[in-house]
C-alpha cells in the first residue's frame, strides 16, 4: 500500500482539500451544541480517504461541510478551501454564494448520502433524473446519458433495464448503485459518500466496495468515504481519519493505522470490532458512553473512558503530535499507547503469518 | 439435524406468502412469496443457534415461525412434544398455548419502538410479570424487577425504573428489553437482529451480556443476524451452530468453527468474502458471485436456487436441486460439491470467464 506523506505543509502531495479550524455549531435550548470542533486535515488528489467514528462523532458533519451542506440552523465556521485540477484558482468553499455551490456541488464534488433509496424522487423515471441533472448543469444530454450506460454498466446494472424503471421498481441495492452513478454523470473530481452501504446487506455493500475501487481508477476520482464499519473501511482507504468527540483523534495511512494505532480510542475500536479472525475471549467493548455535544470536557475528550488518563489529561488538551509518514495522533502517550493497550488480533494474525 | 434433548423442534417447515389483494390478482398469476421452505431444526436446552442470511432470504420468518408467532402454511413446530398450532387449537393441549407463548420469547432490533414511550421502565416491566404470575405480590415483583436489572448492570436499579424509555440510551434500552423478557424465565429467545442497532463498540458487551444471563436462566437463543461476525462470535462463545439462509432454505448449517473453518457452500464463501477482517493483508477484489442481485423470491431460479449467482455453476445446477448433504459432525451443506462422488463433478460449467 502507498504511504502518503501527510505534513500539513508537504510539496509531494497534491491537496484537493483543505480544512482548517472547522466548527459546527446548533444552538439548542441545552445551550450551544458543537458538534465539529477545530478539525484540521487534508485530502489527497486520487486518494481514497476513510473517516471512521462512532455514531455522533462529527464524521458526517465534517464531511457535509466540505460542500458547505451543513443543514440549517447549523453554523459552519473555519477555513474550506478546494483546489481545482490543472492549477485552477482555489476555492474558498464556506464563501460561495447560492448559485457558485450549486455549480460548486455535484459538477466538481458530489456526494452519496446513506438514505439513497429516498434520493430518487419517486414518480420519475431514473432516466429522468440523469436527464434533469445534465440539463440543469448545461451538459451536452447525449454524451451524458452515453456516459451514463458506461457507469451503470460498471456497477453491473442493465444500464436500460435500470434507466426505464421508477425507483421503486428497484431493489436497495441497485437504487444505491444507480444514485452513485447519478453522482458520477458529471464528472466530478471528488465523491463523498456517507455510509453509502450501511442500510444494505453485508454482500452488497462488500461488492459496492469493490467496484468503487474499479471506478476510482477508472474515472480518477478522490474519494472520501465515511462509515462506522472499520473492516469494510480498510479494504477501501489508503488513509483513515478517526473522530472522536467531534474532533479527529488519529490519522495516518491505514497500514499505520491498523498496525500501530497511537491514540486509546484507535486501539480500543479495533478491538472492539468483531473479526472472524480475532480470538473471542480477547475482543471487548469500550466501557463508559460517548461525550454529549452540549458538554465542554476539559483536556482530553477521551480521558473519561481511556485507562491510561492522569491528572495531565485533564488540565490540557493534547495537540496533534506527528509520528512520521504523515501518521498524527492527539494523545500525550502515544509512546507508550502499544504497551497499554495490546491487539490481539493483530498479534493473532502475525503470528498466524498472512492469513487468507 | 437434530439435537437429543430439544426443546422445540422445527419439522419440514414451510410458510408461503400469496397476494391475494387488489386488482392484480384478478388478472395473472397470483405471486407466492416461499419465505421459509421446507426447513427442519432442532433447538434444545440451552442451545444457541444463529440465522444468518441476506434481507429477505426468511431469516425473520423462520425465527417467528420458531416461536409460534407466525403459523406455518406446512409443517409443524413441537414444543417439548406438543404441537404449538394443535394446542392453539385444541380445548384439552398437554401444554396450553399460554405457557408456549411465556416459554417463548422475542427481543427486536429496535428496542426504542418496543418499550412503550409513555410508560416509566418500572411499569414496561412489572406488567408482564403480574400478567404471568398473578400470585406474586407487589414487593416480590419489584424485588425481582430490580435484582435482575441490577445483575445486568442498569444500577442503581432505583434511579433506572423512574425513568421513560427517551431518558435511556440506545444500549440501556436494549437491555430493559432483555430483562423484561428473562422475568418470565423463557425456554428460548429470539433475539432478532437485537445487536444491530448498537453502536459498533457496544456490540461485543450486549451479546456477553446475553450469554452470560444465558447460563443463569437455562435459556436458549435464537439469534437472527446479518452480520457474520456477530454471528460467530455469539455462537463460538456458546458452543453453538449457525444456519445460512438463501431464497427460504437452510443451506448450509453447522458447528460453527466448521461452517466459517471450512464453508462447503459457494454462498456461505460469498457470506464470507463479504466480512473483511482488519488484519488479513489486501484481501481479493475479484466479486465472488456472479450476479451482484438477490433473484425475484416470486420467481426462483430453477434447480439450485443459487446457481445463477454461483461462481461454481454447472449444467446440472440448472436442473437439479440439491439436497442437505451432512458430515458426520453434523455439517450440512445444500451443494452437489459437498459429494465428491456426485456426477456434478463431471457436468460441464456453465460459467463463463
Amino acid at each position: 500500500m502507498r504511504t502518503s506523506n501527510q505534513n500539513d505543509s508537504n510539496p509531494d502531495q497534491d491537496v484537493v482539500f483543505e480544512v482548517r479550524d472547522l466548527e459546527v455549531t446548533f444552538g439548542t435550548n441545552r445551550g450551544e451544541s458543537r458538534v465539529v470542533r477545530n478539525v484540521d486535515f487534508d485530502i489527497y488528489r486520487n486518494e481514497t480517504l476513510g473517516m471512521v467514528g462512532e455514531s455522533g462523532s462529527g464524521k458526517s458533519m465534517t464531511s457535509s461541510a466540505l460542500m458547505n451542506a451543513v443543514v440549517s440552523p447549523g453554523e459552519t465556521s473555519g477555513e474550506v478551501t478546494y483546489y481545482p485540477p490543472d492549477g485552477g484558482e482555489p476555492i474558498s468553499v464556506l464563501e460561495l454564494d447560492e448559485e457558485e455551490l450549486r455549480k460548486f456541488r455535484w459538477g466538481e464534488v458530489a456526494m452519496v448520502f446513506q438514505g439513497a433509496m429516498s434520493s430518487f424522487n419517486p414518480v420519475k423515471k431514473v432516466r429522468g433524473h440523469f436527464k434533469e441533472t445534465l440539463e440543469d448543469h448545461n451538459r451536452d444530454v447525449e454524451a451524458g446519458l452515453e456516459r451514463a450506460h458506461q457507469i451503470l454498466g460498471d456497477l453491473y446494472l442493465d444500464p436500460d433495464r435500470v434507466l426505464d424503471s421508477y425507483p421503486y421498481e428497484l431493489s436497495g441495492g441497485m437504487k444505491q448503485r444507480a444514485l452513485v452513478a447519478l453522482a458520477l454523470i458529471l464528472e466530478p473530481e471528488v465523491l463523498v459518500m456517507d455510509e453509502p452501504t450501511a442500510a444494505l446487506d453485508l454482500l452488497m455493500q462488500r461488492s459496492i466496495v469493490s467496484l468503487l475501487k474499479d471506478l476510482k481508477e477508472e474515472y480518477d476520482l478522490t474519494i472520501i468515504f465515511i462509515t462506522h464499519d472499520l473492516p469494510l473501511l480498510t479494504k477501501l482507504a489508503d488513509r483513515l481519519v478517526v473522530m472522536y468527540a467531534f474532533d479527529i483523534v488519529e490519522v495516518g495511512s491505514t497500514e499505520e493505522i491498523l498496525y500501530d494505532a497511537a491514540h486509546p480510542y484507535t486501539r480500543s475500536l479495533l478491538n472492539a470490532t468483531p473479526d472472524l479472525n480475532a480470538p473471542i475471549e480477547e475482543m471487548q467493548s469500550i466501557s463508559g458512553s460517548k461525550p454529549d455535544p452540549v458538554t465542554n470536557i476539559p483536556g482530553c475528550s477521551y480521558r473519561p473512558r481511556c485507562p491510561m488518563a492522569d491528572e495531565s489529561c485533564a488540565e490540557a488538551e493534547p495537540p496533534m503530535a506527528d509520528r512520521g509518514n504523515g501518521h498524527r495522533t492527539a494523545c500525550f502517550y502515544h509512546d507508550d499507547v502499544s504497551d497499554e493497550i495490546p491487539i490481539p488480533a493483530m498479534e493473532a494474525a502475525e503470528e498466524g503469518g498472512e492469513g487468507e | 439435524m437434530s439435537v437429543d434433548n430439544s426443546i422445540l423442534s422445527v419439522d419440514d417447515v414451510s410458510v408461503h406468502f400469496t397476494d391475494s389483494s387488489g386488482f392484480l390478482g384478478l388478472f395473472g398469476e397470483r405471486q407466492t412469496v416461499r419465505a421459509v421452505d421446507g426447513i427442519s431444526l432442532d433447538i434444545g436446552e440451552n442451545d444457541v443457534v444463529t440465522l444468518i442470511g441476506e434481507s429477505g432470504c426468511g431469516k425473520s420468518t423462520l425465527g417467528k415461525t420458531i416461536i409460534g408467532a407466525q403459523e406455518p402454511t406446512h409443517g409443524s413446530i413441537t414444543f417439548r412434544g406438543q404441537d404449538i398450532w394443535e394446542a392453539k387449537n385444541s380445548r384439552d393441549p398437554d401444554i396450553p398455548f399460554s405457557e408456549i407463548r411465556r416459554s417463548l420469547q422475542i427481543i427486536h432490533q429496535d428496542p426504542g419502538s418496543a418499550l412503550n414511550p409513555n410508560q416509566r421502565i418500572l411499569t414496561s416491566l412489572m406488567l408482564p410479570l403480574k400478567k404471568w404470575n398473578p400470585n406474586l405480590g407487589e414487593e416480590e415483583r419489584r424485588k425481582r424487577v430490580y435484582a435482575l436489572l441490577e445483575r445486568v448492570g442498569l444500577t442503581p436499579a432505583e434511579d433506572f425504573v423512574e425513568r421513560f424509555p427517551h431518558q435511556l440510551s440506545g444500549g440501556e434500552k436494549q437491555r430493559v428489553v432483555l430483562v423484561r423478557s428473562l422475568l418470565l424465565n423463557p425456554d428460548v429467545i429470539l433475539a432478532d437482529e437485537a445487536i444491530s442497532a448498537l453502536d459498533v463498540s457496544l456490540r461485543v458487551e450486549m451479546m456477553d451480556l446475553m450469554l452470560e444471563l444465558q447460563d443463569l436462566f437455562n435459556t436458549s437463543y435464537v439469534f437472527i443476524s446479518h452480520d457474520l461476525s456477530n454471528a460467530r462470535y455469539i455462537a463460538e462463545k456458546s458452543g453453538g451452530r449457525i444456519a445460512v439462509m438463501y431464497l427460504g432454505r437452510i443451506v448450509e448449517v453447522g458447528p460453527i468453527e466448521q461452517v466459517i473453518g471450512n464453508p462447503q457452500h459457494p454462498y456461505t464463501q460469498a457470506l464470507k468474502w463479504a466480512t473483511p477482517n482488519l488484519y488479513e493483508g489486501e484481501g481479493d477484489d475479484d466479486l465472488p458471485i456472479r450476479k451482484i442481485d438477490i433473484p425475484d423470491p416470486t420467481n426462483r431460479p430453477s434447480g439450485c436456487h443459487f446457481h445463477p449467482r454461483c461462481p461454481k455453476a454447472r449444467e446440472v445446477c440448472e436442473t437439479d436441486d440439491p439436497g442437505a448433504f451432512e458430515d458426520e459432525d453434523g455439517h450440512a451443506a445444500r451443494c452437489f460439491r459437498a459429494d465428491d462422488t456426485h456426477e456434478y463433478w463431471d457436468s460441464p460449467s456453465i460459467v463463463d470467464d
